[in-house]
């Protein structure tokens, strides 16, 4: 009876523990999630995890603080002994004009920067020749001429074909495959290289155990391992491997076609729906694939209105609205999936219906490539603010060129991108009280590149804008910088932070392009094949009679024996081949117009030092105001003109030369340098947290003044290879 | 030392004060809970209980043919699915999401500036918001979807906890009395043909205890005449997956939840409960206890295979 009395009390624990569930329901629902089903049961066991984590780390923290703090202080003990300053804030606002700064300031529509010109300094920063993003902030961060950076232009050229390359990153696939059947596992990661070269001066801060936060600096993909945190910027590519190819959806032409930048894809409307699908990166996975697609549906519900059903997501489409990131999955087949996000714009349902789809980017939360250092700062980013454009050139000018996007809705990317990264800035404002930020705002490089042609009445693309309604939108951009710069201020308050708003280069109008190849045809360094009018990418060039070509913004190329191809300069001449083109470009004059067009060229070998100095062009062309490399040799497609009106949104543009586009530099502090360049920068940094500047740089401290005022550093000479001189391809 | 001492045992004597009032905390709200919800859950589970043990007749009826830890798997993973999408339903999945994201920039904030030590304490403290923000979410499909899952599991619970006493096995019996009185009033247990008493009535403490021995496979009826009172109880008798009632209970809710087979005591009644001390099922997978552990992990790893299919975020 015994033996049988303790086998019915197994029944009690069982009692006991629904009673005890039942009480706890009843005083706490965490405690019951677990008994109404597994996704509270989850929600309850990650929130315990995550609490527990928290506690874990929260207590690690705090009691390897002290020894983190003597490791560090050991390490970065020299730096941090001499360091001036406790933290380094730069605030970049790609392409700020000074003139435009200036006149706004003087009209009292930028109080920040005033104050900040009155309490600190202001200075023309001198910029790099060519005056391109890429070339400068290059230079920005490495502290070098771009002899030793290697980035001379957006482009280059494939020396075996002529083709074009991103000068600044190659993305190569997967070196090993596992061939299962009719798939092809990759086994690793895409080959992707940085081909900028030299090291960054918060990699120098770093190995003295100061940190960085650094966010969107251009050329900085694919990242880069360093004591800090970095998200990477221009030139990080979209889904499909682009620099950004936007899609535009159409019933308005039985044809699909192709735009620089986007393709447009002819939709059927069926009754009230429209089904097609976003074009994804190549499947690799499948050999001959092709791309990968995601289907999408549109349900057209009323005038300008429709819901869009895309990856099990249902979202509603309003004329003119933006949606918000949608999450786009592509699937390559055996479980594999890649994810990206875009955003939709519904530009019409009657009489046409019109869709515009932003380039598909890398989901910042889901990284299908690195887009940040470490990789979890990407996917930090976006918990902390929700997802964000991660593509190098986030504003889609391609598409307003193409006239597919309107003005308005090209704002609409270039204040969003901005907005998503002040949260990012703040951030890392709140986050470091010690160390470096540096953060570059792209809306004032973009916005002035598309609305140029309203406020210069002799822009070819001027007549006919819609004048009043945009007039404006470069002055609102300036003001709403100022304002970015207003609140930064506050956050930077205090003597222990020196605070520097830059910009890479000024801007300029850009109403009229010089086709190069033409002027290097007419002057007999260029031939063409009899059928060669109108190929682009250098396809209709005769290459066994030509001795110069020119490919992207910044110059033009040698066609050297034993360098390119097809080459048929013999090296030794090289040198005076480019001294005789320079001058013959030096001071070249658009007849029709009345005006010089291009105020001087450059020997390349002659204004840049260093080991990647024979990478560059061979002529850095430095274009008068108002004058640019046209659109079709940019491409290397051969016009029959030599001046071409640019009629394009594109309207501003800084890849002149140098001398006529200087950026900014505003500090909180004095400063001693009379001529500050852009690459005195990275060393100035370093000078303040006492590091030594590594030789290699070709930059030197502009001499901060200490929070008293006075000057202690060693820091800025106006001598020697400080001067601002074409001498090292900076002016 | 003393200091220390004296430190020690004072921190000591507010912990068990703070445990303390936790505890009474707890009590007075498990009344004031009770007070409200009694009216409603009692008559409730009246009517409830029944339809749920027809339904899982009718669901066991089904799954009848299969070994019984097939059932209990495929309930399971049922019931993990179900409950996923009642819970993507009733629950705010946009104001999860963006908690556990705030839960997730939090830590990782915590491993990419921990050399900084004000976001060590910033991000603890949003952690902290963000977690107790997360279990106010989880209240409304608490509240929903506790009743139904809680008489799901009751109905498993009367299958798997226990087992029919088989033919010439004995089992204990208990009826507690419920009276103020120190003599007990006359307590019998009527014979019947599927059972014999082999021991009893033994009173004592406001209980009185029999021991009988099953004799004929079935469903039979125990029958007490308590101080004139009528009661009975239900004698399940046999092999198999037969659901078995181990306690007929008074008409309070807490007690119906649990016992959900037998019509509730009236609560006037004499008789406070009546308990078959039935065998536990035995299995390392399916029997007394280890069913219920059996039936969190399966419906749990269910819900995690199918959340990203209903997108789902807890």
């Amino acid at each position: 009876m015994i033996v049988e009395r303790r086998k019915t009390d197994s029944r009690r624990p069982l009692r006991q523990t629904l009673l005890l569930a039942l009480v706890l329901m009843l005083l706490s629902e965490g405690s019951a999630q677990a008994y109404i089903g597994p996704g509270a049961g989850f929600a309850v066991g990650s929130t315990v995890v995550a609490f527990f984590l928290a506690f874990l780390s929260g207590l690690a923290a705090i009691f390897l603080w002290p020894i983190r703090w003597a490791l560090r202080s050991f390490r970065g003990r020299r730096a941090m002994a001499r360091a001036r300053v406790k933290r380094f804030v730069i605030l970049g606002l790609d392409g700020m004009e000074p003139t435009l700064a200036e006149k706004f300031m003087a009209e009292g529509k930028m109080p920040n920067l005033s104050r900040l010109k009155d309490e600190g300094s202001y200075n023309k920063l001198g910029t790099t020749a060519p005056p391109l993003s890429p070339v400068a902030w290059s230079s920005f961060l490495t502290g070098c001429n771009p002899g030793k950076h290697n980035i001379f232009d957006f482009l280059t050229r494939d020396k075996r074909n002529y083709l074009p390359l991103l000068s600044s990153v190659s993305i190569g696939d997967v070196s090993r495959k596992l061939k299962i059947g009719k798939y092809e596992i990759p086994m690793g990661k895409p080959n992707i290289r940085l081909l900028r070269k030299g090291k960054p001066f918060w990699n120098v801060l770093g190995e003295h155990g100061i940190f960085s936060n650094i966010i969107r600096v251009p050329i900085t993909f694919p990242p880069e391992r360093f004591r800090g945190v970095l998200l990477s910027a221009m030139c990080v590519p979209d889904l499909r491997g682009s620099q950004g190819t936007f899609s535009y959806y159409s019933t308005r032409s039985a044809d699909s076609a192709e735009h620089i930048g986007g393709e447009q894809i002819h939709v059927e409307r069926q009754g009230d729906v429209v089904k097609s699908y976003l074009i994804g990166p190549d499947n690799t996975m499948k050999k001959d694939a092709g791309s990968m697609k995601c289907p999408f549906e549109v349900r057209i519900t009323g005038p300008g209105e429709g819901v869009l059903k895309v990856g099990g997501e249902t979202i509603r489409l309003r004329k003119g609205e933006y949606t918000p990131w949608v999450n786009v999955t592509f699937k390559a087949g055996l479980g594999i999936k890649v994810q990206g996000i875009c955003e939709f714009l519904l530009q019409s349902t009657e009489p046409e219906f019109e869709l515009y789809v932003t380039p598909i980017q890398i989901d910042p939360n889901k990284p299908a490539m690195p887009v940040s250092h470490p990789s979890v700062f990407a996917t930090y980013l976006s918990k902390n603010q929700g997802r964000f454009a991660t593509l190098g050139l986030a504003e889609d000018t391609w598409g307003l060129n193409a006239t597919l996007l309107g003005d308005d809705d090209f704002l609409h990317q270039c204040n969003e991108a901005d907005a998503e990264r002040e949260v990012m800035f703040f951030d890392a404002l709140e986050k470091v009280r010690r160390g470096l930020c540096v953060c570059v705002f792209d809306g004032t490089d973009r916005v002035q590149h598309m609305f140029w042609r309203y406020i210069d009445a002799e822009h070819p693309a001027h007549s006919g804008q819609a004048e009043e309604q945009h007039r404006d939108a470069i002055e609102q951009l300036y003001v709403r910088m100022d304002d970015l710069v207003g609140r930064t201020m506050k956050k930077c308050e205090g003597n222990g932070t020196v605070l520097m708003v830059i910009s890479d280069h000024g801007f300029n109008s850009f109403r009229r392009g010089i086709d190069l190849n033409v002027w290097l045809e007419e002057n007999g360094y260029l031939k063409l094949k009899p059928d060669g009018l109108g190929k682009k990418y250098l396809a209709g060039v005769d290459w066994s009679q030509t001795k110069a070509y020119c490919l992207g913004l910044a110059g033009i190329w040698l066609n050297i024996k034993g360098r390119e191809s097809q080459g048929i300069v013999e090296p030794s001449e090289a040198d005076a081949l480019r001294d005789e083109i320079c001058d013959k470009l030096t001071g070249l004059r658009d007849e029709e117009k009345g005006e010089m067009a291009i105020s001087r060229a450059f020997n390349s070998h002659k204004i840049y030092r260093g080991p990647y100095k024979g990478e560059s062009q061979d002529i850095i062309v430095g274009y008068n105001k108002g004058y640019r490399v046209s659109w079709e040799a940019a491409i290397g497609q051969q016009t029959d003109k030599l001046f071409h009106d640019n009629t394009k949104a594109w309207s501003g543009d800084h890849c002149i030369d140098p001398k006529l586009v200087p950026g900014v530099l505003f500090c909180n502090r004095k400063i001693r340098a009379e001529n500050p360049r852009l690459m005195d920068l990275g060393p100035t940094v370093l000078d303040m947290f006492g590091v030594d500047v590594p030789k290699i740089m070709d930059g030197q401290s502009v001499g901060v003044s200490d929070a008293d005022g006075s000057f202690s550093s060693n820091g800025h000479s106006t001598n020697g290879k400080n001067a601002p001189t074409e001498a090292v391809g900076a002016s | 030392m003393s200091t220390i001492n004296w430190l020690l045992l004072s921190g000591g004597d507010a912990a068990l004060w703070l445990l303390d009032c936790a505890l009474d905390m707890f009590l007075w709200l498990f009344a004031t809970v009770d007070v409200v919800l009694a009216p409603v859950l009692t008559p409730l589970l009246g009517v409830l209980n029944p339809i749920a043990t027809f339904l899982g007749d009718a669901v066991y009826a089904v799954l009848d043919p299969a070994p019984v830890w097939v059932g209990l798997a495929v309930i399971s993973v049922v019931a993990g699915v179900v409950m996923l999408f009642a819970f993507k339903v009733t629950s705010n999945q946009k104001a999860i999401a963006k908690t556990k994201d705030s839960i997730k920039a939090n830590l990782l904030a915590l491993k990419l500036y921990r050399d900084e030590l004000h976001v060590t304490f910033i991000a603890q403290w949003r952690l902290l918001k963000s977690i107790l923000k997360l279990q106010w979410y989880m209240l409304k499909p608490v509240i929903i979807l506790g009743l139904p899952m809680l008489i799901g599991i009751a109905q498993m619970g009367i299958r798997y906890q226990w087992r029919a006493l088989k033919p010439n096995e004995a089992a204990q019996i208990k009826l507690v009395v419920d009276s103020q009185e120190e003599v007990l009033p006359p307590i019998e247990l009527q014979a019947g043909d599927a059972f014999e008493v082999e021991a009893g009535p033994v009173p004592g403490g406001g209980e009185v205890w029999w021991l009988i021995r099953a004799t004929e496979p079935g469903k039979h009826s125990l029958t007490f005449l308590v101080g004139g009172e009528t009661v009975e109880k239900q004698l399940v008798v046999g092999e198999g997956l037969d659901r078995v009632s181990a306690e007929r209970v008074r008409d309070r809710w807490p007690l119906q939840l649990l016992h959900p087979v037998e019509r509730p005591i009236p609560s006037d009644s004499l008789v406070a409960s009546i308990e078959v001390f039935y065998p536990g099922r035995e299995s390392w997978f399916h029997g007394a206890d280890y069913w219920i552990l059996s039936f969190f992990v399966i419906s749990m790893l269910a819900a995690l295979v199918f959340a990203p299919v209903f997108k789902v975020r807890f």
